[in-house]
């Protein structure tokens, strides 16, 4: 079933992200809070428990709290525009060109950055994601031992974060938020 | 300023969330490894944020439209890679990745992924040099405030902190009340605190620093943190290098501080019992009903006034929530059968009213 649990990862993201991404793109995507923001305050919030409470389900604790952290912004930020209904931004959350356009090109620079990979690793990535086959029958079908194929994925996941993630300008380093800059 | 060390903290960090969202897709996380992991997220919310940013892939490569175009290693797909390929040299047998691709890519993808990478360094690299910020909260106010290099001060109620920062030092000074710092991790920018006297000095840890009339007093929950005594330091963050006595200070260890001076010993508490009023809960381990009371009043607009001496001797433990004085009150009354009276909405007296005069308290 190694469908349902990746859509499990994937659809608890996009829960709880979304309504933290609509909160940043009303105020300027770019210029404010982000995944670090939220991680600052989701780590407090983890040293708070009682680490052998957490311990039976690490990461549900993980997402559920990050999960109300965002929930927690959004809904702030909502209070801060009340004329910014919730259906509204629904509607031009899903339907705006420019949100389209930005799903494209992420897609592209995701395909790019896939290609980039050696060729093993993109294999995997492709059997896994495109064909939804579980580790176990990646390691079958290309003649490997499971934990190849893990340590391949995990190379791959940390090679695709650090090439997607380079974008670190100088435009985006001075765009501080004194907002938030004490 | 050094941005390569923060960058080669955020590679690695990448590398090991990786490494644990393959094992929790797999399901083969033994009750160790889940108590490893655990103590990795707890380890730096850089780690937290990397497992996000890991999760966030996840989310996109699940919803990746076009795998038909990723390039396959078939034997009968040789042809096609070659043809795909045909701007490599001719030697190399893999993609391997080159510089400029990277770069450009990382330079396109700028807004969305970019920005939040550069936000950690953004943070660590701007300081806003020599200004200072008063932080305060009210009564039954409590305030958590990220300041300029991702360091978090998590302010209870009642408290006042200063804050200054210069090139080489992050300085903070606890003028009343009590706050919990989350310090970012930065060797070359140490980060004190000072109260009445008491210099706490940290690197990249997690501590407490409460203030009172009588003492101070130091809880550290991560790391290590240094604490010296300076009598002549007059509250204006200035660096003074003669430290009288420096006393070091662990995870789960405890320093009280009187007003005269003394630094009395370490002890070991819980660290995490100690800032769980950050969480919104009092704790107390065998405590006088009139210390607890004075807690409750700085978190509630309702206050709290005693009137019966040996009551607020009486010592006590429990868990409370900071914003519910009703359930002490009642816990009290059932305990020892005193007095309860409600005079409007903001007042609960404890006690009957004797001859002499009212032991009430405040702030």
């Amino acid at each position: 079933m190694t469908h349902g649990r990746q859509s499990r990862v994937a659809e608890w993201f996009t829960e709880w992200y979304t309504p933290l991404r609509r909160f940043l793109r009303r105020r300027n995507a770019g210029s404010t809070a982000d995944i670090d923001d939220i991680a600052q305050e989701v780590f407090l919030r983890l040293l708070r428990y009682n680490r052998s409470e957490l311990i039976d389900f690490p990461q549900a604790y993980l997402y559920k709290i990050a999960a109300n952290v965002s929930a927690e912004w959004a809904s702030r930020s909502n209070r801060r525009m009340p004329h910014n209904s919730a259906w509204l931004t629904d509607l031009a959350d899903t339907l705006s060109p420019q949100v389209e356009l930005e799903r494209d090109t992420a897609n592209a620079e995701l395909e790019h950055a896939i290609n980039s990979l050696p060729a093993r690793r993109r294999e995997i990535l492709r059997l896994h994601f495109g064909d939804g086959i579980g580790h176990e029958d990646i390691a079958r079908r290309m003649g490997l031992t499971r934990r190849i194929v893990k340590r391949d994925l995990a190379g791959a996941y940390a090679a695709l974060r650090i090439t997607l993630g380079a974008g670190a300008t100088d435009s985006t380093l001075q765009s501080s938020d004194s907002d938030r800059s004490v | 300023m050094n941005h390569s060390t923060p960058h080669e903290y955020r590679a690695k960090a990448a590398e090991e969330a990786a490494r644990w969202l393959v094992a929790i897709q797999a399901e083969d996380l033994s009750s160790q490894g889940r108590a490893d992991f655990i103590d990795w997220l707890r380890e730096s919310p850089l780690h937290v944020s990397e497992m996000l940013y890991a999760c966030r892939m996840y989310r996109d490569l699940s919803a990746f439209p076009k795998w038909e175009k990723i390039l396959a290693v078939d034997d009968r797909n040789v042809s096609r890679i070659v043809r795909l390929v045909t701007r490599q040299s001719p030697g190399k047998s893999d993609y391997a990745e080159t510089p400029e691709r990277s770069k450009r890519i990382g330079r396109a993808i700028g807004l969305t992924v970019g920005a939040a990478a550069a936000l950690a360094c953004t943070i660590i690299a701007v300081a806003w040099l020599g200004q200072t910020t008063t932080l305060r909260t009210q009564l039954g106010e409590r305030r958590e405030v990220t300041l300029s290099d991702g360091s978090i001060v998590d302010l209870a109620p009642f408290s006042i902190a200063r804050v200054r920062y210069r090139t080489h030092s992050r300085s903070v000074v606890l003028e009343q009340g009590q706050a919990l710092f989350h310090v970012a991790k930065n060797p070359d920018r140490p980060f004190t605190v000072d109260a009445s006297g008491t210099r706490v000095r940290a690197v990249g840890t997690v501590f407490d620093v409460e203030r009172t009339e009588l003492s101070v007093s130091v809880t550290v929950v991560e790391g290590r943190v240094t604490v010296t005594e300076h009598p002549d330091v007059q509250e204006s963050g200035t660096e003074s290098a003669d430290a009288e006595a420096a006393v070091s200070l662990g995870a789960d260890e405890q320093i009280v501080i009187s007003s005269t001076g003394r630094l009395n010993a370490v002890h070991k508490v819980k660290g995490e019992m100690e800032i769980a009023w950050t969480a919104g809960q009092l704790v107390f381990d065998n405590e006088s009903v009139a210390e607890i009371a004075r807690r409750f009043n700085l978190y509630n607009r309702t206050q709290i006034v005693l009137l019966d001496k040996n009551l607020a001797a009486r010592r006590i433990s429990g868990v409370f929530r900071a914003t519910d004085p009703d359930s002490f009150v009642a816990f009290v009354q059932s305990a020892s059968g005193v007095d309860v009276e409600r005079q409007g909405v903001d007042q609960i007296i404890l006690g009957r009213p004797s001859a002499d005069a009212e032991h009430a308290i405040g702030p």
